[in-house]
C-alpha cells in the first residue's frame, strides 16, 4: 500500500510518498509524478521519510521519471531515504541520478534559485 | 528450533502484495525485526514478478508456493513453480560501464536479489523450478 500527497509551493511539486513502493503501488506513483510532468512540472521533490520499501518495480518508475526530466533540465530530488532504501540506491548507482538531501527543506532549497538571479 | 511456513498464491501480480504481506508478518510475529527483513522481503517479490511475469507461456491459472523457515540468524525462501525452466543465476549481470540511464532496466531485480541475499541456488526437479534464497547475518 502507498500513499501519495502531492503539494505545489511556486514551480515546485513536492510528493511524499508513506508505505511500500513495490509491483503493485508503482503505477500509483507513476501516475502523479507523470501528472506533474505533463502540466509542465520540472522541479520535483519526493520526499521519502516514510517510505518502507523500495523494489526494482519502483526503481523503474524514478527512472522513467529521470529520462523525461533530463531533456529540458528538469529535477527530481529526493528526501529523507532510509538507511536499507539508501543501500538499494547506492548499490544501483541511482544515487548518482538523483539529487538525495537529508530534509524536504534542504531540497526545496536546492532547487529554488536564489532571487537575485532570477530575470 | 526453526520455524516454518507455506503460503500458496496464483500466477498474477495482484496475489504478490497479499502473499509479502503474510510473509513479512509471520517474520515479525518471530520477532525478526533487522534488515535481513526487508532485504528478505526485497528478494521474493523480484523473484515472484519475475516467474509471474516471464514464467508461464499458457492462460491457465497455476500456483506458485512459497516455503519460508526462519531460524536463529537465517531467513530462507524457497520459491516452487510449474512454470517453463528458468534459472535466474543464468543471466548475466548488468552492463556496469554503460550509464545507468542507458541500460536496460531488466534483469536489476534479479541483480538486486544477487546483492542482497547470502546465497541464491536454483535447480529444476519434478518439471518443476525450485529457487532457494538464504540470508544470513551475524
Amino acid at each position: 500500500m502507498l500513499e501519495i500527497t502531492r503539494e505545489n509551493q511556486g514551480a515546485l511539486v513536492i510528493l511524499s510518498i508513506a508505505g511500500q513502493l513495490d509491483a503493485t503501488t508503482a503505477p500509483e506513483l507513476d501516475a502523479a509524478l507523470m501528472s506533474a510532468s505533463d502540466a509542465g512540472s520540472r522541479y520535483m521533490v519526493l520526499n521519502c521519510t516514510r517510505l518502507t520499501y523500495v523494489s526494482s518495480a519502483g526503481l523503474r518508475i524514478l527512472l522513467k521519471v529521470y529520462k523525461q526530466l533530463k531533456p529540458t533540465n528538469g529535477v527530481l530530488a529526493l528526501t529523507a531515504l532510509q538507511p536499507h532504501i539508501r543501500e538499494i540506491f547506492e548499490l544501483t548507482g541511482f544515487t548518482n541520478l538523483f539529487s538525495i538531501h537529508m530534509t524536504q527543506e534542504a531540497a526545496i532549497r536546492a532547487l529554488t534559485p536564489p532571487t537575485n538571479l532570477l530575470p | 528450533m526453526p520455524a516454518c511456513c507455506r503460503l500458496t498464491l496464483s500466477n498474477q501480480l495482484t496475489a504478490i502484495a497479499d502473499t509479502m504481506r503474510q510473509v513479512e508478518q509471520f517474520m515479525t510475529s518471530h520477532r525478526i525485526s533487522n534488515a535481513a527483513v526487508p532485504a528478505a522481503l526485497l528478494a521474493l517479490e523480484e523473484s515472484l514478478v519475475n516467474i509471474v511475469t516471464h514464467g508461464f507461456n499458457d492462460d491457465r491459472l497455476h500456483f506458485i508456493t512459497v516455503d519460508v523457515t526462519l531460524s536463529d540468524k537465517q531467513i530462507a525462501l524457497e520459491i516452487t513453480d510449474d512454470g517453463i525452466p528458468f534459472d535466474p543465476i543464468s543471466l548475466p549481470p548488468p552492463d556496469r560501464s554503460a550509464p545507468l540511464e542507458a541500460r536496460p532496466i531488466g534483469g536489476l531485480g534479479v541483480w538486486l536479489t544477487k546483492q542482497m541475499m547470502t546465497d541464491m541456488r536454483y535447480r529444476r526437479e519434478d518439471e518443476r523450478n525450485k529457487l532457494f534464497l538464504l540470508k544470513e547475518w551475524a
